[in-house]
């Protein structure tokens, strides 16, 4: 039974979303998707690498995909947020609601 | 995990989200390039019926031929640029460019019609009057659908005054006068509300 008063305990959420930056990654690509890399980048206000790494983190779980292509001439990534992605997102926003202490 | 943490992380997850949410829309360009360019083509319209140019009715023709032409290739232009801009996805955008696109097919499928009308049928030249109280009525709905579904609630305003030029047109109907009407509305349906989108755009 998670301690709603104090400090809480998050094993009920999911540990692929939670995280500062894989949360910022969902939570913007539940509103923009597709979204490039350099958006995401600008966004999150992360580092090449650590989006990266955070990245295929994601798209492991099947939260997200990765499509790499062309915006003109230019190599371009968009990031897209799957159906399963979606799901998982919002599971994770119930949970984080049942587990806020109410006011 | 604290607490304090746990909604500072959360806060961070709003603030994305909502920046997400409340993108500016990216179509202004677009909207810019064709309201000029179809204004301009229907007040040459009027010029040309009423005899103010002083040139033969045949040039109507080429003069919608040139528009299409012109605004198709500003189109794919305009488009590579605006596809490249951050939160071109977004789901306000994704409408706009959505009840645009679809608003140009139903535009595209009524000319179809007339032309159609006017070799196997019985049509007369003076079917095209319809397809400018089509083209506003249209654009109210665009407008109004992206107002509905998007942050920029003040794009009902151009949506009503597209509705209102809608039966305007209908009533001018047959009258060399709608075109030169229809020019003027033009700038005030479609390119002062899309510089204001662009102003928006930059403001963000």
């Amino acid at each position: 039974m998670p301690n709603k008063s104090s400090n809480i305990d998050i094993d009920a959420i999911d540990e692929v979303i939670h995280g500062r930056l894989r949360l910022g990654i969902m939570a913007y690509l539940s509103a923009v998707n597709p979204a490039s890399f350099p958006e995401l980048l600008s966004k999150t206000g992360t580092s090449n690498g650590n989006l990266s790494t955070h990245l295929s983190k994601l798209e492991s779980a099947g939260y997200v995909t990765q499509e790499k292509g062309f915006a003109g001439k230019k190599p371009q990534t968009l990031v897209h947020l799957t159906d399963v992605g979606r799901e998982a997102w919002i599971d994770y926003l119930d949970a984080m609601r049942s587990l806020l202490p109410t006011q | 995990m604290s607490n304090e943490q746990l909604i500072n992380d959360l806060n961070y997850a709003t603030d994305l989200a909502k920046s997400g949410q409340e993108a500016p829309l990216v179509g202004g360009p677009f909207g810019l390039m064709w309201g000029v360019l179809l204004s301009a083509t229907l007040t040459s319209h009027w010029a040309i019926v009423s005899g103010t140019f002083n040139l033969p009715l045949d040039n109507l023709w080429k003069l919608w031929i040139g528009f299409a032409v012109v605004g198709s290739i500003g189109s794919a232009i305009l488009g590579s640029k605006v596809k490249s801009k951050p939160a071109n996805t977004s789901t306000a955008n994704k409408v706009e460019q959505s009840v645009w696109q679809l608003f140009s097919v139903m535009l595209g499928t009524v000319w179809v019609g007339i032309v159609m009308s006017m070799i196997f049928g019985s049509g007369t030249p003076q079917l095209f009057d319809f397809i400018v109280a089509m083209g506003f009525g249209g654009q109210g709905l665009a407008y109004a659908h992206t107002a509905k579904m998007s942050h920029n609630k003040w794009l009902i305003y151009p949506g009503i005054a597209s509705f209102v030029a809608c039966a305007m047109s209908m009533a001018l109907h047959g009258h060399v006068e709608l075109y030169l009407f229809a020019g003027i509305t033009t700038v005030f349906t479609v390119v002062l509300p899309s510089l204001k989108t662009m102003g928006l755009e930059n403001a963000k």
